[in-house]
């Protein structure tokens, strides 16, 4: 019963978040999935990459697609991922990494391959953030950034094609 | 299409430039990319990757690296190329915007160095109708330098013509003051010399000279001495240079002293309470003169009312004389010009003159027609006090 409460409140906050949080950039963060534990919260955050054949075409020629992600909460709970989406033309597989900016043993994190490149990207553009329960705001920022073309060695800017660079929000609790 | 006629010579040089620009220069860009997509498209062969594949499975690993690194370079190069076409496309398009920005610079330049010795000579040609003294530069060689040389003889020639004109109407001044002095002297020099006729032959008659005839006689060459005298002292007031001593004056007191000395002739209405910055003697002399001239033109009565306006004050004296018709207003100035069968030609001369010695100036209206006709005198005077034009 008090499970249940709990789970309405926070997705009433999560709402209200959605609602009431001043937006920043045309391109928004929003938050698609959250789960309540012990000492705080569990959010899923997701950004729409308006994903288009060029983009598959320059994924697929083994150029990496890189995004920085930023998180902080008003108590301290930061995140910080250097998230790279890679291509393997020996198998035409695709997998996506991440390197975490917190000092933890296994400061890195690859994902399972993926045979098709809109799974990859789907969960490419999703990641957990964890909040304590005493937080009243958090910031999100998600930004593209130039890709290395190794072949041709030259630098590419991937937002130019995706048309957005930053991605950002800041969610406030309203009690 | 208007417009495009009254724009400056070399604008209109520009405009053409850049139509001609954008008629050819923008197909020649596309031309130029299309030619260049069409060769980088066909720099990609796509059987590569497929043979490239081939002998992928019996390769060692190190074969198999550089096999991938070939295909990675061959899709990276086919993913790149429509990239690389819009960044040369966009280079070309900075290039030419660039480019064009200094041919225009540069044409602009060009042209006002060509239109500059052209205008200069406009100026100069505008300056030589008004009359003002210019300087004509003739440095400029070919069609341009003859024209400028050209230019200058007809200055000059002007500058004497002008000259001879100058001499010409002094002469032709000099001579209608000799004629009107001479006809004004003469005629009351004709009373005098029969009141004399008639004495002397009566004394070589031996008839008596009654004391009456005596002084119908000695009256008739005293009012005719008189009329010299004023004469003379009208020619006196208007060649001269006055000596101006200003002060403040109330017009009221001023306009009421020359009414009451005219009150026999001229029956005067004022409705003015202002005062002006002015000489009393000359405003004086300015009064007098309009009053007169009213009476000779056969007016009985003057209105006078006053305008104050920011620092001036506009004195407006209307007579209900016959007025002057418009196409005479502006040549009543002139010294010696008269409409009236006594007039001397000196009274609005003189007034205009005083009045403008003092700073102020004239204008005249008039109505020949209708209930409201005469001549009205607007008389406009400074009326800040002395101590302000100090400060």
């Amino acid at each position: 019963m008090f499970d249940r409460l709990s789970e309405g409140l926070l997705g009433l906050f999560i709402f209200l978040s959605n609602w009431f949080s001043p937006a920043n950039s045309s391109e928004e963060i929003r938050i698609a999935a959250a789960k309540e534990f012990s000492l705080g919260y569990s959010i899923e955050c997701a950004i729409k990459l308006d994903w288009n054949e060029q983009m598959s075409d320059l994924v697929d020629a083994g150029i990496p697609l890189r995004l920085k992600i930023t998180s902080y909460s008003d108590r301290g709970d930061s995140l910080y991922i250097l998230r790279t989406l890679l291509c393997d033309i020996g198998d035409y597989t695709y997998t996506f990494c991440d390197s975490l900016g917190t000092p933890l043993t296994d400061s890195v994190f690859t994902s399972r391959k993926f045979s098709q490149i809109y799974r990859a990207v789907r969960e490419y553009s999703r990641w957990q953030y964890h909040l304590s329960k005493e937080a009243t705001q958090f910031y999100m920022e998600a930004e593209l950034l130039p890709s290395w073309v190794s072949q041709l060695d030259r630098n590419l800017d991937m937002s130019a094609i995706v048309g957005c660079r930053k991605f950002s929000r800041t969610f406030q609790r309203k009690e | 299409m208007s417009l495009f006629k009254k724009l400056e010579l070399e604008w209109k040089i520009l405009l053409m430039a850049a139509v001609v620009f954008i008629a050819f220069a923008w197909p020649i860009q596309r031309y130029f990319v299309s030619n260049l997509s069409e060769t980088l498209t066909q720099s990609i062969d796509p059987q590569l990757e497929q043979l490239l594949r081939k002998n992928l499975n019996n390769a060692t690993d190190q074969e198999r690296q550089e096999v991938i690194a070939s295909i990675k370079r061959n899709r990276q190069w086919q993913a790149l190329l429509p990239i690389i076409i819009a960044e040369q496309k966009q280079a070309i398009f900075v290039f030419t915007c660039v480019l064009s920005f200094f041919l225009l610079l540069i044409a602009i330049w060009t042209l006002k160095r060509l239109t500059q010795p052209l205008k200069n000579l406009s100026f100069a040609v505008d300056k030589i109708g008004k009359g003002t003294p210019t300087v004509i530069d003739t440095s400029s060689g070919g069609a341009l330098g003859r024209l400028e040389n050209t230019v200058l003889a007809l200055s000059n020639e002007l500058d004497q013509l002008r000259e001879r004109a100058r001499v010409q109407g002094m002469e032709a001044a000099w001579q209608d003051i000799a004629r009107v002095m001479a006809h004004e002297i003469k005629n009351p020099l004709t009373p005098i010399r029969l009141s004399l006729d008639r004495l002397e032959e009566r004394t070589i008659n031996d008839q008596d000279v009654s004391s009456t005839d005596l002084t119908t006689f000695v009256q008739r060459i005293n009012s005719q001495v008189d009329s010299l005298e004023r004469l003379v002292n009208q020619f006196r007031s208007f060649s001269r240079e006055p000596e101006v001593h200003l002060k403040e004056i109330n017009l009221s007191e001023a306009l009421s002293q020359v009414a009451q000395d005219m009150s026999q002739s001229i029956k005067t209405e004022i409705r003015c309470t202002e005062n002006i910055i002015a000489d009393p003697y000359l405003l004086n002399q300015i009064l007098l003169n309009i009053w007169k001239n009213a009476l000779e033109a056969g007016a009985n009565a003057i209105t006078v009312w006053c305008k104050k306006e920011e620092k001036k004050i506009t004195l407006s004296i209307k007579d209900n004389g016959p007025g002057i018709e418009e196409e005479k207003l502006e040549r009543v100035w002139l010294p010696y010009f008269t409409l009236k069968e006594q007039g001397s030609g000196l009274g609005l001369a003189v007034v205009k003159k005083l009045t403008e010695t003092m700073q102020g100036s004239v204008a005249l209206q008039s109505q020949t027609t209708g209930d409201d006709h005469g001549l009205c005198v607007m008389l406009t005077f400074n009326c800040t006090t002395l101590g302000d034009e100090n400060r």
